[in-house]
């Protein structure tokens, strides 16, 4: 069974994640910062990590460099709700999701996903994830 | 009248009737002193002569001459000249002009002296030899011509004088309507350049030197006036045209804040919604009374999904749309050329800005705001009068930001721009969050701790990076790396994005 990461700082969205990549088959595990997923990843690298942008601690483009840096083959789908990339709640309107995607992309997220977005899309992108390194799905 | 005395034909007309006051007096008694005292000499010598010569003629006779003919003489003295008595005085008779009466003889006195006794005659003696006995001569003169003579000089050297006063004054008042006359006109336009009516030339119609360079250097001032006047208008007009830039992005900002803040938030609480809503359809049977319901949540949810990203469109093309080759030098200038003028003079800020094209693709009003907050955060970290603020840009090929470097199709070449402060810096820690919203190491009301934030902000959408350096009680220094574009047009077009 794939195993896949989700690190958000909102808990409803984190359960509904977990709810459906759970039926969808997955090995769901769930923290609610950036530095408890580096630490999760630390004791097991999952096949696929999901992560949210804009978190406190650590924000979603500093998670995915150190994750990358530590295990380049890591599979990253980044998730935002836009409007701001990095801190919540600061950037001027010119950092709206393009800026996060931008970002996400640049700091090395494999997939980048809008908030919100469908079941079928979420485990749409883990899949073609896991077919891109040779996972069984 | 003390009035016109301040005046300068007042005061020319003073300086003459003065000093005419005590010239002409002592010119009038000095010249007709001379006169008179020279006709009188004249006459005096004639008749002194005259007197002699009939003394003369009485002493050089071969043979005494007959009393009779001495009568006839002395008749003749009286009745030419200007003679009114004549007689010789012998010691034993007396031979007198027939023409004089008796009475006559009584108005011989010792008046010797001209003008004097009121008599109007002259009188002179002179001693005669007849034969051998001697004899006195005694003639009376009249002095009336002579006296009136003198008179008449006298009138016409007052004439003379009053005529003179006359034309010194005329030429006094000449004088001073032809010195006044350019310095009033000089003083007229000048009220009016001082009122702001700058289109007249100070220029004076006049030959004297000192008004002529009066009015060249009042022209000099009014050409400088007239130019920092201008020069004025000019930068208030620019720096109207910063603030109301600067308004419109502190007015783009908040718009964008709130879409943003509520976009993230909403996206946020929509994906419970959709993915419990999609959970829960695929359970229920094709057909059946609530996923019908369910499928309208749903579609409601994708609505506000819609909603939200059209916010956000909007929030976006505010500010992205205005994105163009700007000349960053420029920007810069003028941002800190409005900072200067809004801060405190003892504040000293040195702007260093490159001579090399420093050309970016960007908004100008939100790289103003970058520069602006910049300088507005160093001011605000020194705590004393005696602040220096530097800021300067310079262009380089390649900087070591590993974070630029993971970009691609940026090129190589990048504009530096620091904000240098003597402020009293931060520590390491406070380094770190520098960035972060809402964090700031003043007081309740001294900042939004938003400043920062937001030029991060700017600086990354940008394509660029920020760093601050910082020492404790030394300073900050805040370095900003942007792309430049070739002159003119854009390098780096907006790549195209998935959503």
């Amino acid at each position: 069974m794939s195993s896949v990461l989700i690190i958000d700082d909102e808990g409803d969205v984190r359960d509904a994640l977990a709810l459906v990549l759970g039926r969808a088959g997955f090995d769901v595990q769930s923290v609610e910062d950036g530095e408890a997923g580096i630490e999760a990843c630390r004791k097991g690298l999952p096949d696929v990590i999901i992560t949210d942008m804009i978190m406190p601690k650590l924000d979603g483009a500093q998670l995915i460099r150190q994750i990358k840096s530590e295990a380049p083959d890591a599979k990253i789908v980044a998730i935002s709700g836009g409007g701001h990339f990095g801190p919540a709640a600061y950037q001027p309107a010119a950092i709206t999701t393009h800026a996060f995607l931008a970002a996400a992309t640049a700091a090395g997220a494999d997939r980048v996903l809008t908030k919100p977005f469908d079941a079928e899309d979420i485990v749409e992108a883990v899949r073609s994830l896991l077919q891109d390194s040779g996972h069984a799905v | 009248m003390a009035r016109a005395l301040n005046t300068l034909l007042g005061r020319i007309l003073l300086f003459v009737l003065v000093s005419h006051a005590v010239l002409l007096p002592l010119l009038y008694l000095t010249l007709s002193h001379g006169t008179r005292v020279n006709a009188e000499e004249t006459y005096l010598d004639y008749l002194r002569g005259y007197s002699r010569f009939i003394a003369d003629l009485i002493e050089n006779q071969p043979v005494s001459m007959p009393d009779s003919d001495v009568v006839a003489l002395m008749d003749s003295v009286v009745l030419g000249h200007d003679g009114v008595y004549a007689e010789l005085r012998l010691p034993d008779r007396n031979l007198r002009s027939s023409i004089v009466s008796d009475a006559d003889e009584q108005r011989f006195k010792e008046d010797f002296a001209f003008n004097s006794h009121d008599d109007e005659v002259y009188y002179l003696s002179m001693p005669v030899k007849v034969g051998e006995q001697e004899g006195q001569l005694n003639l009376g003169f009249s002095e009336s011509d002579t006296a009136a003579e003198i008179a008449r000089l006298h009138r016409q050297i007052l004439i003379s004088l009053v005529i003179y006063l006359l034309l010194a004054v005329l030429i006094s008042i000449a004088m001073g309507v032809t010195l006044s006359r350019p310095l009033s006109g000089l003083q007229k336009v000048s009220r009016q350049v001082a009122l702001g009516d700058f289109s007249k030339t100070l220029d004076a119609q006049s030959s004297i030197a000192e008004v002529v360079e009066l009015a060249h250097d009042l022209e000099f001032m009014r050409h400088e006036l007239v130019q920092v006047n201008t020069r004025l208008k000019t930068e208030i007009a620019e720096r109207q045209v910063l603030e109301a830039k600067l308004r419109h992005s502190q007015r783009v900002e908040t718009i964008g804040t709130m879409a943003g803040g509520i976009a993230h938030e909403f996206n946020n609480i929509l994906v419970p919604i959709t993915l419990y809503t999609n959970v829960v359809i695929e359970d229920l049977p094709e057909g059946s009374e609530l996923r019908g319901y369910l499928l309208r949540v749903q579609r409601a949810a994708r609505r506000a999904r819609e909603l939200i990203h059209k916010i956000l469109a909007f929030s976006r093309q505010l500010e992205v749309e205005e994105k163009q080759p700007e000349d960053l030098a420029k920007i810069v200038r003028e941002a800190t050329d409005l900072f200067s003028s809004l801060s405190h003079a003892t504040l000293d800020i040195e702007v260093e800005i490159t001579e090399e094209p420093c050309f970016v693709y960007g908004d100008a009003t939100m790289l103003h705001q970058v520069v602006l907050n910049l300088c507005t955060n160093a001011l605000k970290a020194i705590p004393g009068m005696d602040g220096r603020i530097r800021i300067t840009l310079t262009t380089e090929t390649r900087h070591p930001s590993s974070a630029l470097q993971d970009r691609q199709g940026l090129g190589a070449s990048y504009a530096t721009l620091t904000v240098e402060d003597n402020g009293m810096g931060m520590d390491a820690a406070t380094s770190e969050r520098i960035f972060e919203p809402f964090y700031t190491t003043r007081r309740v009301g001294e900042g939004t701790g938003l400043g920062l934030s937001v030029v991060h902000g700017i600086v990354l959408s940008h394509g660029g990076d920020i760093m601050v350096s910082s020492d404790l009680g030394m300073g900050s220094v805040f370095t900003i790396h942007l792309p430049l574009i070739p002159e003119g047009k854009p390098l780096l077009e907006q790549a195209p994005l998935r959503t």
